[in-house]
């Protein structure tokens, strides 16, 4: 199933803050049962869609996979989605998805995507979807919240890439994401936010000069369970893109920024970056993940 | 501002020649320069617009006016403090803000500035980072520096030290800088205007900035600390 497939919204009703489109609720919680984790309970509805969860990885019997499908054609303007995960002690789960996701003209009214993160001690998640494309007019708001319990360690990804099919110098509108990771004391470990108009990334002298494409891969928990910096130097240089690793204030881990001509280039930093996440986490190295 | 005596203590302030530590550190400019293979040749101006709309605006100038608006509170200082340290994702930036900080509270300690003492104190005794932002806010609000005037002082300095650093490292000369400081002064003035809420978070978008810190922090040669 294709996130890109387009059928129209739903129709949405109408309020003083702008269009207020679908709502839709991705919420999962997992279990570690013996060398299996298991999904318990669980809530999905329009537009979100899933099947069940894949054990696609022999030496990692623990890991479980899972596909977060939509069944429409991107998120579009007034959108109000929610991603609600949450890993049991020990548990271990991938979230990912099968495509890019297109962020639609949102002549207004802004789409909000709310995802929150709830790991016990010791659990392990990987989210790594692929990256928004954010068409012309296209306004995003993304709010991620992550709690960390003891020895837990989260690699997460967000990557956008601006696109402009017709090449006729559109941008999006805006784009603004806040991230907060915090301790099972309530701690706050790391924030990052940034309110981005279509127009701060336009021309050589934008943001990110000539290059499409910003992902920020976190890796967060012990650095005892996290790759060796000089691993992820390693494994982040290349062709088409330029990455930084940044050492996380108040020992939350590391962030790798990358900055890449587009989402083919990103790809294998994202791939190298989750072989080393979870080879550093849980002991081996994960089966190649179909797309 | 129309008080002479005002205006002068803001400039005395916000001069260079203060003893203010910030000529150690580039804010990411001379790293930034040296990446001219993957982001083009450096561009002064650019860069100051860079530093002035997407990292001072809602971050440096936020957590000053928040310290300035609780500088009769060093506990509620310290939040802010905190706060700063948890939304510095670079540790050459974070570090960078941290001794430019100390720098800064160390010379106001000796001028006798109200407020320098107790907060080098804590400091000292791990209870605060002491970033250069919150820092200006606590001290320049205990000098009688109204929060506008602040603000403009803290934004002056932001572009007035990369644009220093630029000509130390020879990329510019000095009427090419005062030429690109020129360019950002409206932008500058006009981030100065825009209300700050209680509590607002900090927001910033630097990711090349961060990417050319990351890489500078390991290379041999090099004149300033980040």
């Amino acid at each position: 199933m294709s996130a890109i497939r387009p059928v129209p919204a739903t129709a949405g009703s109408e309020s003083a803050a702008g269009i207020t489109g679908r709502t839709g609720r991705f919420d999962l919680a997992f279990h570690r049962v013996g060398a299996t984790t298991r999904l318990g309970a669980q809530f999905v509805s329009y537009p979100f869609h899933m099947t069940r969860p894949f054990a696609l990885d022999a030496a990692l019997p623990e890991f479980a996979t899972v596909y977060q499908q939509s069944a429409s054609g991107g998120v579009y303007r007034g959108d109000r989605m929610e991603t609600r995960i949450a890993l049991g002690r020990e548990a271990a789960v991938h979230l990912t998805t099968q495509s890019a996701t297109i962020a639609h003209d949102a002549r207004g009214s802004a789409a909000r995507l709310a995802t929150i993160l709830d790991l016990e001690d010791g659990a392990y998640l990987a989210m790594t979807p692929d990256p928004l494309v954010l068409f012309p007019g296209a306004a995003v708001e993304t709010t991620t919240e992550v709690r960390l319990g003891d020895g837990a360690v989260a690699c997460l990804t967000e990557a956008f890439v601006v696109h402009d099919p017709r090449a006729a110098g559109a941008t999006f509108a805006r784009l603004a994401s806040a991230t907060t990771v915090r301790a099972a004391s309530n701690r706050l470990l790391f924030a990052d936010r940034f309110d981005l108009a279509g127009t701060d990334l336009l021309g050589p002298q934008g943001a990110i000069g000539a290059r499409r494409l910003v992902a920020t891969h976190l890796l967060l928990g012990p650095k005892e369970r996290l790759p060796e910096p000089t691993a992820l130097i390693a494994a982040t240089t290349g062709e088409g893109f330029v990455a930084g690793l940044l050492d996380l204030p108040n020992a939350a881990g590391f962030a790798v920024r990358v900055v890449a001509d587009d989402a083919i280039a990103e790809r294998a930093v994202a791939a190298a970056i989750f072989r080393l996440s979870v080879r550093a986490a849980l002991g081996a190295d994960p089966a190649p993940r179909r797309k | 501002m129309t008080d002479p005596a005002a205006l002068l203590l803001a400039l005395r302030h916000a001069d260079g020649t203060f003893p203010s530590g910030g000529f150690a550190f580039s804010q990411g400019l001379e790293a930034r320069a040296a990446l001219a293979d993957d982001f083009g040749p450096f561009d002064l101006a650019a860069f100051l617009a860079d530093q002035v709309l997407r990292r001072w605006a809602g971050a440096d100038r936020v957590a000053l006016v928040r310290a300035h608006r609780a500088a009769a509170d060093l506990d509620r200082v310290a939040t802010v403090d905190a706060e700063v340290e948890a939304s510095t994702a670079s540790e050459p930036l974070r570090a960078g803000s941290r001794r430019n900080g100390l720098a800064f509270l160390t010379a106001h300690r000796r001028l006798g500035t109200p407020g320098a003492e107790a907060y080098h104190r804590r400091i000292r005794e791990g209870m605060a980072p002491g970033h250069v932002a919150v820092v200006q806010g606590l001290l320049w609000a205990r000098l009688g520096l109204d929060e506008t005037t602040a603000s403009a002082m803290g934004g002056h300095v932001a572009v007035i030290g990369p644009a220093t650093a630029a000509i130390r490292l020879g990329l510019v000369g000095a009427i090419e800088a005062q030429t690109a400081i020129a360019t950002v002064t409206a932008d500058l003035a006009a981030v100065c205007r825009r209300p700050i809420a209680d509590g607002q978070p900090f927001s910033a978008f630097l990711p090349v900035v961060e990417i050319a810190c990351a890489r500078h922090a390991t290379g041999d040669l090099r004149l300033f600390s980040n």
